[in-house]
């Protein structure tokens, strides 16, 4: 497999490429969610609790 | 306000997936218990070829993935999706065809999996015109999903809904790739890729079938069903947002890296062992943020069996997120690959994380959905406990017995001999950890059937909310807090689904183009050539009766391996294997030079009767193969299809190959004869001992030695 894989000319690049490739995007993305407006994520991260939320009503399931 | 509208959110779609996430689970889970008590008492439920273990095993692995896994999958998918939509499912119509197709796929799968109809590759076994009837329903699934996101009434995506739409397309693009083959008949195809290159497509499938099937959607159901049970919300949204896009980048990767860094230069090699542990960091980070969701509430796990399962799904994920990584490091390959450890970690993931997470999931839901109260809190706790307990002794048995076995496999004596030369006396040793697994396996199912059972007595308890009346906002409201950059991110789902989908294909071509490199870069071996026709259909009643399930075909370069079995296997050896059937396990020996080592009179009595030739061993008797013929009509389909897909059979030659199978078969009826076994030339056992005998022999051979009316012409490429 090692051998089969070396005679491929170039094959380095690849794995070079993919990992630089990787380093840049994450990068990218950690710079962009601190960036992020704190208002933002906080109603991101309250999303699922939004039953309760003041601009929407969704009706409970338990009937009162 | 005027623009506020009252729609309805669908939950008799949920409840189906949730009918379907049961029964499937308990079947799965049963047919599991099967195979494992099939290990201890290889004769258990005799000798019915349908039932028999090679059939069975990948019977148990897409009915837990595809069927339990599945639909627990749907069932998160279209109860979250809605509510963080605030819409219902895009079309009533397509729920049903998917919620339907989905079922009748599983169903095709349980009738032609014991039928013998396979691929024979792992979690990939089902026949073409299956594999067309999921993409199809698969892609109903997409429009159904996709359109309910167009549709919706929210203006953000959670980061639920981006691990479900990652999961949509990247199993999409797997599963199309994968699933190259070329048919022959109605239930039979070869694939399209031969040997070397088969493993590599098939292992960036498999790796990533469990990226993208058993990872992504369950991560996503984490990030509603946590912050849902334990009423608070995600510990950080910003490292949601890192963990999904670092993951989903990197796993796509990950898979084939290890085989990739070896031929790399040593700087290289140390930044490649890096980046394959890079993946505990994103995997972490959402351990870490599911589990931190819960600061300040932990007393609520003690109380609420939702929280139970979720938090030990979590913690779970952790732990098998670290031992993946740790497992592809070479050192700890070469002891864990091909024994039961790798068993013992599928399960401690598959048991704990998806089932508990599917279980929590279903705990959350029903009471919601049916408008009531769970009926037994008690009941809820047994299977916790069962469940738990039942993974600790599956889990632990299995490790233990696969390392035991491994070494037991690599140890020399101080002569310079294998201690245990004879394969056997390695499995007996293990048999009881696999009775303790059968055992843990039984305790978790012992739990499921008490969860199907609280979870019906809750359902009649209330009554179906078959539309679940909710409001809603009409217009999406411009939201001035999100940046440019994130409203083109996942303000905007149809790029984001691009962006997600560019992330896992550069990964995919990236991969995919050594892979393709590496077809023309196999060194040519002169002396390998074609199957003959009664090999072929030697090899495709090796595939049918599943044999690749318990024995390898790929002698590792270790020295323990090649003094136990022969000259190491090279990649030239196998460029006319389609499919590939190097396998992943060793229950058994390996098989790959096992051409020419035993006389057809011991292939015939040891598939006959296995016992009388090895006692104690846990290999089922094949005595159906003696009665069985081989069906001609498809022998020169065969040939012409292999000579389409690259194998060098001379044009026209399948005109003769009938009659070649016929003399080479009568050779071998002969030669049996002269052992005093008695048997038609034209079964099943004279082809699988023409196959078994030529296997890994070709290098012994000088191309000279061919015989006379073989398909002899070498691919001189």
């Amino acid at each position: 497999m090692k051998n089969v894989l070396q005679s491929i000319a170039g094959v380095e690049v690849y794995a070079v490429f993919s990992l630089l490739l990787f380093v840049a995007m994450f990068t990218f993305m950690v710079i962009l969610v601190m960036r992020a407006s704190k208002k933002y994520i906080d109603r991101m991260a309250k999303m699922p609790l939004e039953g309760d939320d003041e601009h929407t009503t969704v009706q409970s399931t338990t009937k009162h | 306000m005027s623009n506020v509208e009252t729609f309805h959110y669908d939950n008799k779609i949920v409840r189906n997936f949730a009918i379907a996430t049961l029964a499937w689970g308990i079947v799965g889970f049963l047919v599991g218990l099967i195979v494992a008590l099939k290990l201890i008492f290889p004769h258990f439920l005799g000798f019915i070829p349908e039932l028999s273990y090679g059939r069975l095993r990948p019977l148990h692995t897409n009915a837990v993935i595809f069927a339990f896994a599945g639909n627990a999958i749907f069932l998160g998918v279209y109860y979250s999706l809605q509510r963080l939509c605030k819409a219902r499912m895009f079309s009533d119509t397509l729920s049903q065809i998917h919620f339907w197709g989905w079922q009748f796929i599983i169903v095709l799968a349980a009738l032609t999996l014991p039928l013998g109809f396979t691929t024979s590759k792992e979690y990939a076994e089902l026949e073409w015109p299956i594999d067309i009837a999921i993409a199809a329903v698969w892609i109903v699934f997409g429009v159904n999903m996709l359109g309910t996101i167009f549709k919706r009434r929210e203006k953000h995506l959670y980061v639920a809904i981006w691990f479900y739409i990652s999961t949509f397309l990247t199993v999409a693009l797997l599963h199309v790739v994968n699933s190259f083959e070329l048919p022959v008949s109605l239930l039979k195809s070869y694939s399209f890729y031969a040997g070397v290159q088969d493993a590599l497509v098939q292992w960036w499938y498999g790796h990533n079938a469990v990226a993208f099937f058993l990872t992504t959607p369950f991560l996503g159901i984490m990030y509603y069903f946590i912050p849902k049970a334990a009423n608070r919300p995600v510990f950080s949204y910003r490292l949601s947002i890192i963990h999904f896009w670092a993951l989903i980048f990197v796993y796509i990767w990950a898979g084939p890296h290890h085989l990739l860094y070896t031929s790399l230069p040593d700087w290289t090699q140390s930044l490649g062992t890096v980046f394959s542990f890079a993946l505990i960091a994103p995997s972490w980070g959402g351990m870490v943020n599911g589990l931190m969701t819960l600061r300040g509430a932990w007393d609520r796990v003690r109380e609420d069996p939702v929280l139970k399962f979720l938090v030990v799904g979590v913690t779970v994920y952790g732990m098998s997120t670290f031992e993946g990584p740790m497992m592809s490091l070479k050192n700890v390959n070469a002891l864990t690959h091909y024994t039961d450890y790798v068993i013992g970690h599928v399960h401690l993931a598959a048991l704990a994380w998806n089932g508990g997470l599917a279980f929590g999931a279903l705990y959350y839901i029903i009471p919601r959905i049916f408008n009531t109260e769970l009926y037994s809190k008690k009941l809820a706790n047994v299977h916790f406990w069962a469940a738990t307990l039942g993974i600790g002794f599956y889990a632990i048995p299995m490790y233990w017995g696969g390392i035991t076995q491994s070494l037991m496999w690599k140890e020399f004596t101080a002569d310079g001999m294998l201690r245990y030369p004879n394969f056997l006396e390695t499995v007996t040793q293990i048999i009881p950890m696999y009775a303790l697994r059968a055992i843990g396996g039984t305790l978790y199912i012992v739990g499921a059937v008490v969860a199907a059972w609280n979870l019906y007595k809750t359902a009649k308890s209330g009554a179906l909310v078959a539309n679940e009346e909710a409001q809603a906002a009409r217009h999406l409201e411009e939201d001035p807090a999100g940046t440019y950059w994130h409203r083109l991110l996942e303000g905007k789902p149809a790029k984001f689904a691009f962006y997600s989908f560019v992330a896992v294909v550069i990964g995919g071509v990236v991969e995919y183009i050594p892979t393709v490199l590496v077809k023309s870069n196999v060194p040519t071996i002169s002396s390998v050539h074609p199957y003959t026709p009664l090999e072929i259909e030697g090899r495709d009643v090796y595939i049918k009766e599943g044999c690749v399930g318990c024995h390898s075909q790929m002698v590792r370069p270790f020295r323990s391996e090649t003094v136990r079995y022969g000259e190491y296997s090279k990649v030239g050896e196998f460029v006319y294997d389609h499919p590939f059937l190097w396998g992943s396990k060793r229950t058994g020996p390996d098989l790959h030079r096992v051409g020419g080592k035993y006389p057809d009179a011991w292939h015939y009595m040891h598939m006959k009767d296995p016992q009388s030739i090895s006692p104690g061993s846990i290999m089922p008797a094949y005595p159906w193969l003696n009665e069985k013929k081989i069906d001609l009509s498809h022998v020169e389909g065969k040939i012409i299809t292999l000579r389409r897909l690259g194998v060098p059979y001379p044009e026209g030659y399948e005109t003769k190959a009938t009659d070649d199978l016929r003399a080479q078969a009568k050779q071998i009826a002969e030669r049996l004869q002269q052992s005093g076994a008695t048997v038609e030339p034209e079964t099943e056992i004279v082809a699988l001992i023409a196959y078994l005998q030529r296997l890994g022999t070709d290098i012994k051979h000088a191309p000279k030695q061919e015989l006379e009316g073989q398909p002899a012409e070498s691919a001189s490429k």
